[in-house]
């Protein structure tokens, strides 16, 4: 049985196409590759470190 | 491909030929990217745009350069109404690659043509206006907005979805399930969709069938023929066709005739009959109805000629009563005239005055006569000598005295005319 209340709490305004400066320059750009990077980046940094 | 670490152009080995780092894991990545990427694209061509939504944000997220990936995902959230979200993917493809992008294109289009896109920016703040007014408990004013947003932007899924819920809510099971079914024709597997639907089906107990309804769909696969595999082999099934010829074209015309005759017969034939029979029983109806008028009318009229004819009786018996009466004060003028008059010498004249008193007297009607002329008949009568036998005798008419009876009864209607007895038995 759906719950009108609950279901209504789902819904998200939709964002303005005046807000789409915004949306963009919010959104979340990071993958996979960038991960390898930090992880390669902080791998160097720690046998810089020991040596 | 280049190589992350140092930009170098990978080779087929797993190591970096310029850095020698290990890019095994990179060009995993990049292969899971396309795979992503592939079934995106698959998904989206048969209208699975949510399946479709999140094989490229899969596929982005293994691989953010994948520009192909990021403009379909900006084209799918374009047709489920979510615009910005669309604009902000091509605009970051753009920003990415900024030239020879699919990307640049799409924001040419939409740029293009302002109208569109106030048109589609007013249906998404009325959408947030109708969920405003559907948490302030306006469900109503939600309703009528929402209608309005899919009449302008009719790819908004959320729309439909927020639609849905509210006719849900009113139990308007029906109604919300062609909403979900619109919904479903721009996403097939959005399962908010599906959710509602199923929630729908449970109340209902009808489930919805999402298949259009149609016989293109096997017609074509007919005319296609048919594909599928055995073992490693894929097998093309020839489409069936059937031998024609002058003769089964003929006849096939023959049968068509034929058959036309038949459902003409059988379908139009009986319409047209009822009809005619309807239109008879309407006329007689009409023709009765105006026969039983005419008949009220014509009893009218009898009735009218009744009653003239009584009154014209009525009439004839008050002319003769008038006649009668007009005739007795004449007579009894006449025999006043006569009885006043001084007495004649002879006897003979005498009997003649007499006689012609008697004579007017005997035409008299004394029940005619007023209180007064009754007394002056009454007079004449008695001064005359004269009696009701006489009177009878002249009149015509027979005698008391002759009616009696052998035995000697008298009849007794003579003995009711008092006063002419009194008057004769005076007299003598």
């Amino acid at each position: 049985m759906i719950d009108y209340e609950e279901e209504l709490r789902k819904f998200e305004p939709i964002q303005d196409v005046a807000d789409a400066e915004g949306a963009i320059y919010n959104r979340e750009m990071t993958d996979v590759l960038d991960l390898l990077k930090e992880m390669m980046k902080e791998k160097r940094s720690k046998n810089i470190r020991r040596k | 491909m280049n190589c992350m670490n140092c930009g170098a152009l990978l080779t087929d080995m797993d190591y970096c030929p310029g850095c020698g780092c290990d890019v095994m894991v990179q060009k995993k990545a990049c292969y899971l990217a396309n795979l992503y990427y592939n079934q995106g694209l698959e998904k989206a061509s048969i209208r699975d745009l949510s399946g479709a939504i999140s094989c490229l944000r899969r596929s982005l997220t293994f691989n953010k350069y994948h520009i192909q990936a990021r403009n379909l995902l900006g084209l799918v959230y374009f047709e489920t109404g979510e615009v910005v979200s669309a604009l902000s993917e091509w605009v970051i493809s753009k920003n990415l690659q900024p030239s020879g992008n699919l990307a640049e294109e799409y924001i040419k289009i939409l740029q293009a043509n302002p109208n569109k896109l106030d048109s589609i920016s007013e249906s998404i703040r009325k959408y947030n206006h109708a969920l405003a007014y559907c948490r302030e408990g306006h469900e109503d004013m939600a309703m009528i907005q929402l209608k309005k947003v899919l009449s302008q932007n009719p790819k908004l899924i959320k729309g439909y979805h927020l639609l849905a819920l509210l006719q849900i809510r009113e139990k308007s099971y029906n109604k919300a399930r062609r909403i979900l079914k619109k919904a479903a024709r721009i996403d097939k597997t959005n399962t908010t969709t599906l959710r509602f639907l199923r929630e729908i089906d449970e109340q209902t107990g009808v489930s919805t069938n999402l298949e259009k309804r149609g016989w293109n769909e096997s017609d074509e696969e007919e005319k296609a023929g048919r594909t599928y595999t055995s073992g490693n082999d894929v097998v093309i099934q020839p489409p069936a066709f059937g031998e024609s010829s002058v003769v089964t074209g003929v006849m096939t015309f023959f049968l068509g005739i034929f058959l036309g005759a038949i459902a003409l017969w059988f379908l139009i034939v009986p319409v047209k009959t009822q009809q005619i029979h309807q239109e008879a029983n309407d006329q007689v109806q009409e023709y009765s109805d105006a026969i039983t008028s005419k008949e009220a009318e014509l009893e009218s009229l009898r009735a009218q000629v009744r009653s003239a004819e009584t009154a014209a009786q009525e009439e004839e018996t008050l002319r003769e009563s008038a006649q009668t009466t007009l005739q007795s004060y004449d007579q009894l003028l006449v025999a006043y005239q006569l009885f006043v008059a001084p007495k004649p010498d002879s006897t003979e004249e005498e009997e003649a005055a007499r006689n012609t008193v008697v004579a007017a007297l005997a035409q008299v009607n004394r029940d005619v006569l007023t209180e007064n002329a009754k007394g002056i008949y009454d007079a004449i009568k008695a001064g005359q000598n004269i009696t009701d036998d006489e009177l009878l005798t002249a009149s015509g008419a027979t005698p008391a005295s002759e009616e009696q009876t052998p035995d000697g009864e008298e009849d007794l209607s003579g003995e009711e005319d008092t006063g002419e007895e009194t008057g004769e038995e005076d007299w003598e």
